[in-house]
């Protein structure tokens, strides 16, 4: 649950950073045919969710590296600690 | 040592990821038809490169696993799945939003997106074969890692032998030089991260086998005493 809050919360900022960056950038988008307002989806908007989303993905992709790292680093350590003490019996 | 060059080479391809790349994407010019939405491909394209090249890079590693078993190879091709699915989703996720804008539609059943969709299907079907797969996952999860990678040539000709929404392969090939800046400057700082990522998701996989040879080891010298 505490991953899943802070995923969330790395997926806004890098959104949020995104729409910053892309803020009053012009589309440059020109419909061929058809009402502008109607065909005119956004393009900042998408283009920023878009860039902030492969930018969380990353972090959360690492989070979960670190978080399964150190997991396996405690559990390493007390495995060879126990065995140790086993051992010396 | 080495972990200290992958902290470095880690921190610059974030940096160039940041900086350089965001000043080429700048500065290429918008794409005539398509508008701004189109800088989406500067990430998407090289992410789906990296999706199909950590797919082989599993094929490969899982056919070594699967007639000389390792443990480097087996951890390798789980860790390259890994990425491919990081990949593989953040492909999908911009397609979904660039398809909106650009074809009016999140998602068509086009044979270039449809193979990516399988592809990344494959890749998540092993990892839960990993997961819940049982004592015999590791050869179950080879066997779907070998689909994966005969996947990979599909998509990249799919939008050549079919007739797609999805642009064909020789966009990429027709871009300008400030275009064509852009799209490598994101590409080799996410190959390296990539590279790095797989590097860390592989040490990881072994030090778990370590940890589960260092439990039968505590088991025997229990069942000793």
């Amino acid at each position: 649950m505490k991953l899943f809050k802070t995923s969330i919360k790395v997926l806004l900022f890098f959104v949020m950073l995104s729409a910053i960056a892309h803020a009053g950038v012009d589309d440059g988008y020109v419909p061929a045919h058809g009402d502008l307002d109607k065909e005119n989806v956004s393009a900042p908007l998408f283009t920023a969710i878009g860039y902030g989303v492969i930018w969380s993905a990353f972090v959360i992709f690492l989070l979960l590296l670190y978080r399964r790292m150190k997991l396996l680093s405690d559990k390493l350590k007390a495995a060879e600690e126990r065995l140790r003490k086993l051992e010396t019996r | 040592m080495r972990r200290t060059a992958a902290v470095v080479f880690f921190g610059l391809a974030i940096s160039a990821l940041f900086i350089t790349s965001a000043i080429f994407i700048v500065n290429a010019p918008l794409e005539r038809v398509q508008g701004l939405i189109q800088k989406m491909m500067y990430y998407k394209v090289p992410l789906a490169w990296l999706l199909m090249l950590a797919t082989l890079v599993c094929a490969g590693a899982s056919l070594k696993n699967l007639f000389a078993p390792s443990i480097r190879a087996d951890a390798l091709a789980k860790a390259s799945v890994e990425i491919g699915v990081l990949t593989g989703a953040c492909v999908l996720i911009t397609g979904c939003l660039w398809a909106k804008k650009a074809w009016g539609t999140w998602w068509v059943w086009d044979a270039r997106l449809t193979t990516s969709l399988l592809l990344w299907v494959i890749l998540l079907s092993y990892l839960l074969a990993r997961a819940y797969g049982g004592p015999a996952s590791e050869k179950l999860s080879a066997a779907l890692g070998l689909f994966a990678g005969a996947n990979v040539p599909l998509v990249y000709v799919s939008s050549t032998w079919w007739r797609t929404l999805h642009p064909t392969n020789q966009v990429v090939p027709s871009l300008n030089t400030p275009m064509r800046l852009a799209l490598y400057s994101s590409l080799i700082p996410l190959l390296i991260i990539c590279a790095i990522l797989t590097a860390i998701a592989v040490a990881m996989i072994e030090a778990s086998k370590r940890l589960d040879n260092l439990s039968l080891d505590i088991e025997d010298a229990e069942d000793v005493e």
